[in-house]
């Protein structure tokens, strides 16, 4: 009996020693990323391909407004529930000056001369690199980018002997959409995120507003949306929508507008450069049949479109370890060679990230792609320094760079939505939308 | 001799359960007498009194109200449709189920089914593969007759609320109720069939006041359980359009989560604490006075 207690008592330290063994040296590293086809082509090719002894890596695909959620809480509370943050300009800006990114210089003057040299830092698209760093040091690295621009049907503008300018205003857009539109064919004329949410329906709808000559506030931080220059951009985008847009408007993300398109059924579809690439892919039903213009302007006539990027960053409340490990994930995934491994997987270029590195433009199979050069055009020609025809005291294209713009953008557009679908009326959301901005102003201690 | 009190024995146990149940509402009492946005933390966190009270409640250009007020009816609105709802057809259903027939085993635990299912999943389900008006249910059978679908989740979100709810809740109400029919004695019964009494008269005059008790049960828990809901409201409206569908807890999730407004949302979770337990209190009142009336 007594050996017996023996022989179960070192078995027990045994299976103790080894799993504090296998604790202390494996990493488990927790990365959330948003529901975009690209993010989504990261998660499936780390959990095939990205293989490094004694790491784990845990991914979750989240919506895009879920995730920025989580991840502010996360990063505001000091949490560590997620090692890697999957953030954009908006939060890498605000985000570095609180403390909440890791300082990225130490880790690449870390790198050995081999491997600084493979990764190619210089490579990286330096705009994109900037709009996520803070006095010149990186934060976060850019895992692609995007701006925005028109994508049109060419068969169905055929179909009704229409013509897409190179150059649209948005009254020819909303024109043209409503002569594709054709209900009783089950054609929708044109689809927009609907969604509310500051990154959902806010990203077209502000640029529609910088278009329009609108701005948000004056030098002195007084609110400036009751103006005819912002009514004009909140009609524009009820009225494409409601006479000529998709019947579930306010259900409609960026997938469900991807859907449409993809199916046929949709005329022009404005949203980000990045949604090409899943158009032109295997499956889609216009692969080969659409067309990518400029993004629209009116009052206001270069400048009109947004920028945006999907970078990481590292937590800096996760332990040294992880954290390394967490850089080494980064590196590969933002690495030419995960860019390659993608055009070889998926020759459309529907998984690879682009506008993060220049030589992503110079793979053979992606510079055939139709929306290569349109995209490299837009990214081009835009500049989140001067959003606006009027000076302001904010930067950011379709948001404006202050924490509270997350929690403002998203009431906006809520009431947009409202008013989109006549719940309410143009004035009340205006004067709401005023109030609201005057409101951050103070609390915000940004009015002097 | 003077009789010990019983308080030093009750005293631990007192203040374990104090502690554990009172002291996050305390906290949130204290939050919301603060200036507290995580999103900024260079502001540095202040006492601002009841000025967070204030942003929501105060009305600077009445008769125009602010959101807080129309969120707050939306709350009433569903909470009191949803148990009015349940309560209806919850006791007719139950007088169903309580009759001995074949298959009423099978019939109560498929009533049931809908109690069971997670609120987001049920959510998610009803949204997508039902409502949807290209790939739903809804909008197959109304193209199919003829007819053009409406999308009912933006243009009638709270019909929408209300229903998921109601589907939900109504099982909880059949469960509490059948078992308040099923108390019921049978001499009872066997009188009412002597004396000739018909269906109308014994279910409503006679069955309906001897449960009246379970039924304010039903009312009380489903009305707190009610007033929480979150998830379904998340995955369906998402509080829109606008905040068409909001609730008060939602409005309290947006606080702290979407404008990182620690202290406004404290602000709105005890104004909401306080309304519930009013209203739970007043329900509670009720029965008791009830209990000493019938005793």
């Amino acid at each position: 009996m007594k050996r017996v207690s023996i022989v179960l008592t070192s078995m027990l330290f045994l299976a103790l020693f080894l799993a504090l063994g296998t604790q202390a040296f494996a990493q488990t590293i927790n990365i959330a990323l948003a529901n975009n086809p690209i993010s989504q082509a990261l998660d499936k090719f780390a959990k095939a391909n990205y293989k490094v002894p004694g790491v784990t890596i845990n991914i979750a695909v989240l919506p895009e407004n879920d995730l920025r959620q989580k991840l502010t809480t996360e990063a505001s509370m000091g949490g560590t529930t997620y090692d890697m943050f999957f953030i954009g300009p908006y939060e890498a800006n605000n985000w570095a000056r609180n403390g909440w990114l890791e300082n990225l210089e130490p880790y690449f003057s870390a790198l050995n001369q081999t491997r600084a040299k493979w990764y190619d830092r210089a490579d990286l698209i330096q705009g994109m690199v900037g709009s996520v760093s803070l006095d010149g040091d990186a934060y976060a690295i850019p895992f692609y980018g995007e701006s925005s621009f028109i994508m049109y049907n060419k068969e169905l503008f055929t179909a009704k002997g229409l013509k897409m300018p190179n150059e649209p205003t948005w009254d020819q857009i909303y024109e043209l959409a409503k002569k594709v539109n054709d209900p009783a064919k089950g054609i929708v004329g044109m689809t927009m995120r609907g969604a509310p949410g500051w990154g959902m329906s806010g990203a077209p709808f502000v640029t529609i507003v910088n278009a329009f000559g609108g701005r948000f506030y004056d030098m002195d931080w007084n609110a400036t949306v009751d103006t005819p220059e912002q009514r004009g951009a909140w009609q524009m985008y009820k009225k494409i929508l409601r006479d000529a847009g998709q019947k579930d408007i306010l259900s409609y993300t960026y997938n469900e507008c991807i859907a449409l398109m993809q199916s046929g059924k949709c005329g022009i579809y404005y949203d980000a450069t990045s949604i090409a690439p899943p158009l032109e892919s295997t499956g889609s039903k216009v692969k080969g049949k659409v067309g990518y213009v400029m993004p629209p302007h009116q009052k206001m006539m270069t400048n009109t479109a947004w920028l945006w990027n999907w970078s990481m960053g590292i937590n800096p409340k996760s332990d040294d370890a992880k954290k390394q490990a967490v850089f080494d994930f980064m590196l590969w995934a933002t690495s030419k060679d995960f860019i390659k491994m993608t055009v070889d997987t998926d020759p459309t270029g529907g998984s690879t990230p682009p506008a993060s590195r220049s030589s992503t433009y110079l793979l053979p199979a992606y510079k055939k792609a139709p929306y290569a050069a349109m995209t490299l055009k837009t990214l081009e020609s835009t500049d989140f320094t001067k959003p606006t025809l009027e000076p302001v005291p904010y930067v950011g294209l379709q948001y404006i760079a202050i924490p509270e713009f997350a929690d403002a953008g998203t009431q906006m557009t809520q009431w947009l939505a409202d008013y989109v679908v006549d719940k309410m009326s143009l004035d009340d959301a205006i004067s709401k939308t005023q109030d609201l901005f005057n409101q951050v102003a103070i609390d915000g201690n940004y009015r002097k | 001799m003077k009789k010990k009190s019983d308080l030093p024995f009750a005293l631990p146990a007192i203040i374990l359960v104090a502690l554990m149940t009172q002291i996050p509402f305390l906290l949130t009492i204290a939050y919301s007498t603060l200036r507290w946005n995580l999103s900024r933390p260079d502001l540095p966190v202040k006492f601002v009194g009841i000025d967070n009270y204030l942003f929501f409640l105060k009305a600077p250009k009445f008769p125009m109200l602010p959101e807080f007020y129309s969120i707050l009816w939306q709350t009433i609105l569903i909470t009191g449709l949803t148990l009015v709802l349940c309560t209806v057809t919850g006791f007719l259903i139950s007088i169903l189920l309580n009759n001995k027939v074949p298959g009423v085993k099978l019939a109560r635990t498929l009533m049931l089914a809908p109690f069971f299912v997670m609120s987001t999943a049920s959510g998610v389900m009803w949204k997508t593969t039902i409502l949807n008006t290209t790939f739903g249910w809804y909008g197959v059978i109304v193209k199919a007759l003829g007819g053009a679908p409406v999308d009912l989740v933006s243009y009638h979100p709270l019909v929408v609320i209300i229903f998921l709810f109601w589907w939900q809740w109504m099982p909880f109400f059949v469960l509490v109720i059948l078992a308040g029919l099923q108390s019921i004695p049978l001499e009872l019964e066997d009188s009412m069939r002597v004396d000739g009494v018909n269906w109308w008269q014994s279910t409503f005059l006679i069955k309906l006041p001897l449960i009246t008790n379970h039924i304010r049960v039903a009312v009380m828990l489903g009305l707190v359980f009610i007033v929480k809901e979150f998830g379904l409201i998340l995955v369906t409206t998402a509080g829109g359009p606008g905040t068409r569908s909001y609730t008060l807890p939602y409005a309290v999730y947006m606080q702290v989560f979407n404008a990182n407004n620690v202290g406004r949302a404290g602000a709105l979770a005890t104004i909401t604490v306080l309304l519930v337990l009013l209203t739970v209190n007043l329900l509670y009142q009720s029965i008791k006075k009830r209990n000493a009336a019938a005793a």
